[in-house]
């Protein structure tokens, strides 16, 4: 699928990448390197430009300057490219964005049978062994207006992973959710993380931060202001809009 | 109450072991004398406002009923039922109307028993409204029909009447002179019919006429004789019976049993001579009447009792033809007055009628012409409906989804079906000699049943219109949403009326192949347009509902925008305006009634051209008018009530996502 | 899961003070940016259409001289496209009517093609992203080929039109003559006087042509001020009936409450023509046609032809009357503020219905006074007199006329009455409750707390259904009443001009529409919610 071979073994790769929403400046100057299967969790506060980073890799957003590779596809105005860049990426929402109308298991199954061209056998199995992945097998019918928010997070994150993307994008995943239903979602994403998957987190969940991340990324105000790992950056950070930043929170 | 207890504001206080009985509200506020009290008379103003109101409502509800019952011809509504509900489609091919009927009630009761809740009550309701039309013909005695009554005026002569009767009827002649000036005093006399010539010349005018002369005294009937020879004749002019009224012996008064069926007819012959008049009696000449002094001209009431006015039906006529023979033909006295036939457009009935010949001669005769559609309809709504309601609630899931989908196939491919039912082919044979349907014009098509159809093609047709206008109006892309944008609000901005006139008379100039097009193509084409504009913006308002985030969602899926709307956006915004839609369902049935100002006859311009166009029933407008207003009442108010329902039971809103 | 890599470049720390940029620069060059302003790219593509069609015939010929030669080569090369000609005109639909059509599309939308595909090509040049796949591209060219489209299909449609009228189409049939009698209205047959007292244009103004009198505009601007007339009345009418009934609908009283919800239901399930008929044909048209049978209530009399009542006319002293009336009113309203003031300040009750009531009608009874001492009342009655056959003097409102307004009255009101009973009981009960708790009073609640934010969702569908109104008052044609499309109607029977007429008819019904759209709008924004 990819036009050039890995640079490098990065997967996803931002060079000088600038927006605007009109006139407001909201990326500044991105410069980044993920590599497979890392885990790279963004943090920063509210307005920083973190979630527009993820959906502009995805192409939810266009930028203006600038270039994004992923898989060694630049993400540009070529449809094929577009298409490609998103059956290898998967994204879970704040807001889960499942689809009411459809059961569980018809969500999971709607972008295999329509975008991957699996039969529907096919498809159900590879839903059932997600859901079971994430631990709600037995919700495969149920509509999702009738799961607690954890669940149907969970269930998000199977109807991503189920079209088998090289990399996952998390946007806020658990901002949403009750604190009882955070831990169950975490967990899976730390299984996930553990399986070796290529993870991009947005997050305010800094003790997930600090155990799974092979990566912290500190953003404010559109630029990125600090990249390390985790224990560099929660114990001994060097700028200092980041220990301000972790003065308030931690 | 066990033992008295301390009262609550000493300091301490322990309660009985046992509590005081509950006791009930005081008797003023509760049962029939507190709900009154509560809601009507609740305050001096509420109160004040009851009484107004219901002597308001008491007067207004008087007039309505005695009106209805005593005064108001419904047989303007029981005798063009046909046209109304068919307009002027063969009668022989009615047959494929009612099978259409059947159909569409069918399916609506298969749709109502899988989706619909529970409709015991509707079901019990018309078992109910079938059960009276049942009963009421009973309670309804054989009455005697309304007399007939003729004035016989100093210089009108008065043709023969005739009439039909059957063997053994008794007929009652009644000749009541008016010679008293009391008598030109009172109010009309009369109960029953009198004949409906124009302008001056009916009896009524002349009654009036002569009244207001004597009030003004340049009249006095007491100066006047009359000397009258009323006779009953059969069909081939024998002189059956007579009497003779003169002036000893003014009022005749005479019953007459008719010995066989057919046409007789009533002479009143004036004797002009003066003379006296003798009876050969065993050879001796009585006088029964004196040479006549005063001018034989006078004023009398003839009254016919036991003779029904004769319907004018095409299809009566035929029968009666076919019964009686033809009618006979009789000397006329005048050129003027020739014959005069009992027939409903000569006659009116005046006067207030009782309860009972209300229930007889109009009720009845209704309720004749309903009561099978009407209990044929109920039987298989109830069986569809059964068979709806088992499926829904069987154990087997899949014969659920085997009768919802049959449900929907049928309501799909019913209109084509219906389509093709209503018109037939061209050459009848072409097709399959089983299938013999021959062309039915679609001129001939109106009343009721194209008011259905006017309503069903415009709103399929419209449906994939307004989906596609309503997504193109929300693209990004802005040639195609400024185009979508003119084409509704332009298409909403104007009256409906316009659009029909538009299509009726530019459409033809489109295309010429279009010239030829039936008129109503050419209105369902302006229909179609106007409601899909409408519909457009009830399912703009439905995808505006739908959060980006699924959207969204599916893009990084990677489904295309194809795809996305089929599979997320549009079912979920077209579940969501489902009551909107329904209310517009309703708002078009209303709105086919313009159709009758372009000239299609739907049921609104059917009744308009029986009631402007033939002159037997213009008088009879407001009952026509009043029948059209309560059958499209009941229509719509049973899809509101439907929709209402919908919208109650939550299948409008989008399914609501659990907050977590 | 500690990371492994210890490179530097994984160690970031930004240093640089980034602030925020400008956007992308434009290009320098002045030109370039005045070429770039979307005023003028419009603008030049207007004049391009409108060059296209002046030069239309020249431009029309070179498709026929293509389809010459390629006829000729073809016939060299052995192939014979003449019998495609025969072929073609069986379609009933009019082919060369459909390739004309589509050669003005093509040239319409040509520039915004060329557009696109030099913009595809070049992005393809720059990075490698074949045009096909190109999205911006993509979505240029559907929408060129939608433009192609529609161009395509209107085109053909008006092509069609011209051939298939017999009468050529021409825009000055309202300068004809209007020959029917329209008995309500002003007066078309007379001069416009009040024309030429119209500063600098009034004298051209008076001698155009279309204004004269008897001209079929006069007869259409009659038919305008008839539909006004009974929209206005109307619309005044429906909306306080609908006020009434909408708050009997919430009444504690169950005759009441159950009599409007009967009311809403009959009018609202019954189309307005049965009731507009029923009440033409059945009501009035039972009474007496003769004016003199007809019923008289005082100086009112009622029969088949319509109502007749006395005319208010003014007359010399009314000036004075109506200077004291506005004198009132200004007095009024700045009473009204002052007392306002006055409770802001100090606390006490404002009563300001009572300080204006005072204002207004004091200074009203004093001009009456006044006038009456100068000269006499300042109205005077035009009673109706019965002549041979018919009334002369007093106003007359005709049986249509009358139809129409209580027709569409009930009908629109059943409406209203829905929308505001929805509106009040939108306000939740907390909020009566708390207005309750504070002592507010039954009255001051309504007015303070429950009606503005009823008032919210009560206008949107009440615009809906003036706009209704106004649409439903065309149904005058059925009952005979000359509004403006039963005149409109009529001069199209009598001359035949269908397409002119309906332009004109469609144009007014939007103008009234936006009007009343606009009207609404104002008021919308007036109530809305200040929110974040």
């Amino acid at each position: 699928m990819s036009e050039q071979s890995n640079s490098n073994g990065y997967i996803i790769e931002c060079q000088d990448v600038n927006k605007w929403f009109g006139e407001f400046h909201v990326l500044k100057d991105i410069n980044i390197k993920v590599k497979e299967r890392e885990v790279v969790v963004v943090i920063g506060p509210s307005g920083s430009g973190k979630s527009t980073l993820i959906r502009c890799i995805n192409r939810l957003e266009e930028h203006q300057e600038g270039k994004i590779v992923v898989d060694g596809i630049e993400l540009s105005n070529d449809l094929k490219n577009i298409n490609a860049i998103r059956r290898e990426t998967g994204m879970v929402f704040q807001s889960f964005n499942l689809f009411p109308h459809l059961t569980v298991m018809q969500n999971i199954t709607l972008a295999q049978r329509y975008v991957r061209r699996r039969p529907r056998r096919d498809a159900e199995d590879m839903a059932r062994q997600l859901l079971q992945r994430v631990g709600i097998p037995e919700q495969a019918n149920k509509y999702p207006g009738q799961l607690s928010g954890g669940q149907q997070q969970r269930v998000a994150i199977a109807r991503a992973l189920a079209m088998q993307p090289k990399i996952m994008l998390f946007d806020e995943p658990t901002s949403a959710l009750d604190p009882e239903m955070i831990k169950e979602v975490l967990d899976v994403m730390k299984e996930l993380a553990r399986s070796g998957m290529t993870m991009l987190v947005v997050t305010h969940e800094m003790g997930f931060a600090r155990e799974v991340a092979d990566r912290v990324i500190f953003m404010d105000s559109g630029r990125i202001v600090e990249i390390g790992t985790p224990e560099h950056f929660f114990e001994n950070p060097s700028h200092e809009r980041t220990k301000l930043f972790l003065s308030q929170i931690l | 109450m066990s033992e008295a207890y301390h009262r609550p504001d000493e300091t301490f206080y322990i309660a009985p072991k046992e509590p005081p009985p509950s006791r009930r509200p005081p008797a003023l506020t509760i049962g029939p004398a507190g709900w009154l009290r509560k809601n009507l008379f609740s305050s001096v103003r509420n109160t004040l406002i009851t009484v107004i109101t219901v002597g308001l409502m008491a007067a207004f509800f008087y007039e309505l009923v005695t009106w209805s019952v005593a005064k108001a011809e419904w047989n303007v509504v029981n005798n063009t039922m046909r046209l109304m509900m068919v307009g002027l489609y063969p009668v022989d091919q009615i047959w494929r109307i009612e099978l259409m009927a059947v159909l569409l009630v069918f399916l609506s009761g298969l749709g109502l028993g899988v989706w619909g809740g529970n409709a015991r009550g509707f079901f019990i309701i018309a078992l109910m409204i079938i059960i009276a039309a049942l009963f009421i013909p009973i309670g309804a005695e054989r009455i005697e029909p309304p007399p007939i009554r003729f004035l016989i005026t100093p210089t009108d002569a008065i043709g023969p009447v005739v009439f039909v009767g059957d063997k053994d009827d008794t007929v009652r002649l009644l000749v009541e002179p008016i010679d008293d000036n009391a008598i030109a005093n009172e109010t009309s006399p009369f109960v029953g019919f009198i004949e409906n010539s124009p302008g001056s010349s009916s009896s009524r005018a002349l009654w009036n006429n002569a009244k207001a002369q004597v009030v003004a005294g340049t009249l006095d009937l007491t100066n006047y004789n009359l000397q009258l020879t009323v006779q009953l004749l059969d069909r081939s002019g024998k002189v059956l019976d007579e009497q003779l009224s003169t002036p000893a012996q003014r009022t005749v008064n005479f019953e007459f049993k008719l010995p066989a069926d057919g046409w007789y007819y009533v002479q009143v012959l004036r004797d002009e001579t003066g003379e006296a008049i003798y009876e050969t009696v065993d050879g001796i000449q009585l006088p029964i009447a004196p040479a006549r002094t005063l001018p034989n001209t006078g004023y009398a009431w003839i009254r016919i009792n036991g003779v029904e006015t004769m319907s004018s039906q095409v299809a009566d006529v035929e029968q009666r033809t076919k019964t009686y023979g033809e009618v006979p033909a009789v000397q006329c006295p005048s050129a003027a007055e020739c014959r005069r036939l009992l027939l409903e457009e000569n006659t009116r009935f005046e006067g207030a009628r009782s309860f009972s010949a209300f229930l007889k001669t109009q009720l009845d005769p209704f309720l004749q012409e309903i009561i099978v559609s009407l209990i044929v309809g109920f039987a298989v709504m109830l069986a569809a409906y059964s068979i709806g309601n088992f499926a829904k609630q069987s154990r087997n899931p899949s014969s659920k989804k085997a009768v919802s989908r049959v449900t929907i196939i049928g309501w799909i491919i019913f209109f084509p079906l219906s389509w093709i039912l209503l018109s037939g082919f061209k050459d009848p044979d072409s097709v399959h000699p089983f299938l013999r349907l021959p062309e039915v014009a679609q001129s001939l098509w109106g009343g009721l049943i194209l008011t259905i159809v006017l309503t069903f093609v415009s709103l399929t047709v419209a449906f994939p219109i307004g989906v596609l206008l309503a997504l193109g109006r929300r693209s990004k892309l802005p040639i195609i949403s400024i185009f979508c944008i003119l084409f509704i609000e332009v298409v909403r901005g104007v009256p409906l009326i316009t659009i029909l006139f538009m299509a009726k008379f530019i459409v033809p100039y489109f295309a010429k192949s279009m010239s030829d097009t039936e008129l109503l193509i050419r209105l369902l084409v302006g229909l179609t347009l106007f409601t899909a504009a409408y519909n457009a913006e009830i399912i703009r308002g439905g995808l505006q509902i739908i959060p980006k985030g699924q959207i969204e969602a599916s893009q990084a899926l990677g489904l295309n925008p194809f795809a996305t709307n089929v599979f997320i956006v549009l079912p979920q915004a077209l579940r969501a305006v489902i009551p909107a839609m329904m209310s517009q369902s309703v708002s078009l049935f209303k709105d086919t009634t313009l159709v009758s100002i372009v000239g299609l006859f739907e049921f609104l311009g059917m009744i308009e051209l029986i009631v402007n166009g033939q002159q037997i029933y213009r008088p009879y407008q407001r009952e026509a008018y009043l029948f059209v207003g309560v059958i499209y009442f009941i229509i719509s108010y049973i899809m509101s009530s439907l929709s209402r329902r919908l919208e109650e039971s939550g299948a409008g809103t989008v399914r609501k996502m659990r907050k977590a | 899961m500690t990371a492994k890599y210890s490179r530097t470049d994984d160690f970031f720390v930004n240093t640089a003070d980034l602030s925020a940029r400008r956007p992308p620069p434009r290009s320098q060059n002045a030109a370039v940016q005045i070429l770039q302003l979307p005023a003028v790219i419009v603008a030049s593509y207007l004049a391009y259409i409108g060059g296209t069609i002046f030069f239309w015939n020249l431009l029309n010929d070179f498709p026929a001289i293509l389809a010459i030669i390629v006829k000729i080569l073809a016939s060299k090369v052995g192939i014979h496209l003449d019998s495609l000609d025969t072929f073609l005109n069986i379609f009933i639909v009019n082919i060369t009517n459909v390739v004309e059509a589509g050669w003005l599309g093509f040239l319409v939308a040509f520039p915004y093609i060329i557009y696109s595909v030099a913009n595809g090509l070049y992005v393809q040049w720059r990075t490698n992203i074949p045009i096909y796949r190109n999205i911006v591209f993509l979505s240029d060219i559907t929408q060129s080929v939608f433009l192609l489209a529609v161009i395509v299909g209107l085109y053909t449609l008006m092509l069609n039109v011209k051939d298939n009228t017999q009468i050529p189409i021409n825009w000055n049939v309202v300068s004809r003559r209007f020959s029917v009698e329209v008995s309500e209205g002003p007066d078309f047959n007379t001069e416009l006087t009040w024309l030429k007292d119209i500063p600098l244009v009034g004298d051209s103004l008076a001698n155009v042509n279309v204004l004269r009198p008897g001209t079929a505009t006069r007869a259409l601007m009659t038919g305008v001020i008839n539909t006004l007339r009974a929209v206005l009345l109307a619309l005044v009418f429906s909306t306080l009936l609908g006020i009434f009934v909408g708050i009997g609908l919430l009444s504690n009283n169950w005759l009441v409450r159950n009599l409007s919800t009967i009311y809403v239901e009959i009018f609202r399930n019954t189309p307005l023509l049965v009731q507009l008929f029923f009440i033409f044909r059945g009501l009035l048209g039972v009474l007496p046609t003769s004016p003199r049978d007809a019923y008289k209530l005082g100086d009112f009399y009622l029969s088949g032809r319509g109502l007749n009542f006395p005319k208010v006319l003014t007359t010399d002293t009314y000036p004075y009357f109506l200077v004291s009336v506005i004198a009132g009113l200004v007095v009024g309203i700045y009473l009204w503020r002052w007392r306002l003031k006055v409770q802001d300040e100090t606390g006490k009750p404002a009563n300001t219905l009572a300080w204006f009531s005072m204002a207004f009608w004091g200074l009203g009874a004093i001009g009456l006074g006044l006038a009456f001492a100068v000269g006499g009342s300042p109205f005077k009655l035009d009673y109706p007199v019965l002549d041979r056959f018919n009334f002369s003097g007093g106003s007359r409102w005709s049986s249509g006329y009358l139809t129409l307004v209580v027709g569409l009255t009930l009908y629109t009101g059943a409406f209203i009455a829905d929308i505001v009973r929805a509106g009040i009981q939108s306000v939740s009960y907390g909020q009566i409750e708390a207005a309750r708790a504070h002592g507010l009073t039954s009255n001051q609640t309504l007015r303070l707390v429950v009606l503005p934010q009823a008032m919210r969702l009560i206008v949107p569908p009440l615009t809906n259904q003036y706009l209704n109104l106004s649409k439903n008052s065309s149904l005058a044609i059925a009952i005979g009443f000359y509004d403006l499309y039963n005149v409109a109607t009529v001069v199209q029977n009598q001359t035949g001009q269908a397409v002119a007429l309906f332009a004109i008819l469609m144009g007014t019904y939007l103008v009234i529409s936006l009007l009343i759209s606009l009207l609404m709008n104002m008021v919308n924004r007036s109530m809305r919610l200040k929110t974040r």
